[in-house]
């Protein structure tokens, strides 16, 4: 069985994570907001920000910081994410189940096409 | 709420909107005297006296998004419904302290949930907070905080891909059986 990892695994990890971070600290990011209230939790954002972060992983997706907000009175449409792209609009998103996150990542943060049918607003 | 561990997200949410910078989270399984032991220490704003008093009840809100507040009330219940306390301490401009504890074997409280999810969405959404948890089961204790893992990393944020990796196999392998 192999050893659990420790905080010391962390310092193999530094130096590679360090390169990326120079590379990249003079573009901007793309942005994902989880709504994090209360009705958004109960309605699944958890499962929709884990969804989230491990697509971020598999895509090897280095340029998107994913961030939490709170309840924005629009408990109904829970849960809800926000897309910011790099130099375009902010998208609300509603309902997104983990299995539309995966879509909304692949379709808007990859490909950059507004996932339209589960919009809830633009700004 | 399905889980307790969506509850704990959600009352360290209160925390976070109060404006804390450091958050302290316990949890604590006493299998021999049934016990489930949880609290939420923070450092943010604090609650006046006045609103400490509705705390349990869900029609009363500060916030002017909604008429409803229902966290604490959505947790009293379950912990009210296994008989057990709740104790919420709280000092303007000092902090919060929040102290649950309920019989672990009662039929109507939830089941723990995914621990690890609630604790790797706490410390990506939120690079910048200081948390520290402390998980104990039956005298073997699982603990680390944010401020160590920063420290280690000298500067590389805690919601970079690679250290996003590593925290997911780090609370999953050390949490996974809780």
């Amino acid at each position: 069985m192999s050893k659990k990892l420790t905080i010391e695994d962390l310092k193999k990890i530094k130096e590679k994570a360090q390169a990326d971070l120079e590379a990249r600290s003079a573009e901007g990011k793309d942005k994902i907001v989880v709504h994090m209230g209360t009705c958004g939790i109960a309605a699944g954002a958890r499962e929709t920000l884990l969804a989230i972060l491990d697509e971020i992983e598999k895509r090897n997706l280095k340029n998107v910081v994913v961030t939490q907000a709170g309840c924005i009175g629009l408990c109904e449409y829970e849960p809800l994410i926000s897309v910011e792209k790099v130099g375009s609009s902010k998208v609300l998103y509603k309902h997104v189940t983990p299995e539309k996150a995966r879509k909304i990542i692949a379709q808007h943060i990859v490909n950059g096409q507004i996932v339209t049918e589960d919009v809830l607003s633009t700004e | 709420m399905k889980e307790l561990s969506l509850h704990l997200l959600d009352l360290v949410q209160n925390s976070i909107e109060a404006g804390a910078r450091n958050i302290y989270i316990e949890m604590k399984k006493d299998l021999e005297n049934k016990k489930l032991f949880l609290k939420i220490k923070d450092d943010g704003k604090g609650i006046p006296p006045e609103v400490l008093e509705e705390l349990k009840n869900p029609f009363f809100t500060t916030r002017k998004t909604r008429k409803v507040g229902l966290g604490i009330p959505l947790f009293w219940e379950v912990v009210r419904s296994c008989n057990g306390n709740l104790n919420v301490r709280s000092e303007v401009g000092k902090g919060t302290e929040i102290i649950a504890e309920v019989p672990y074997d009662c039929i109507d409280l939830p089941p723990l949930g995914d621990i690890s999810g609630t604790i790797l969405s706490l410390i990506v959404a939120n690079p910048d907070l200081n948390l520290n948890f402390k998980f104990e089961k039956n005298g073997d204790i699982f603990e680390f905080s944010t401020e160590d893992l920063k420290r280690e990393l000298n500067g590389i944020p805690l919601n970079s891909l690679e250290v996003i990796s590593f925290l997911k196999k780090y609370i999953y392998e050390n949490l996974g059986g809780w």
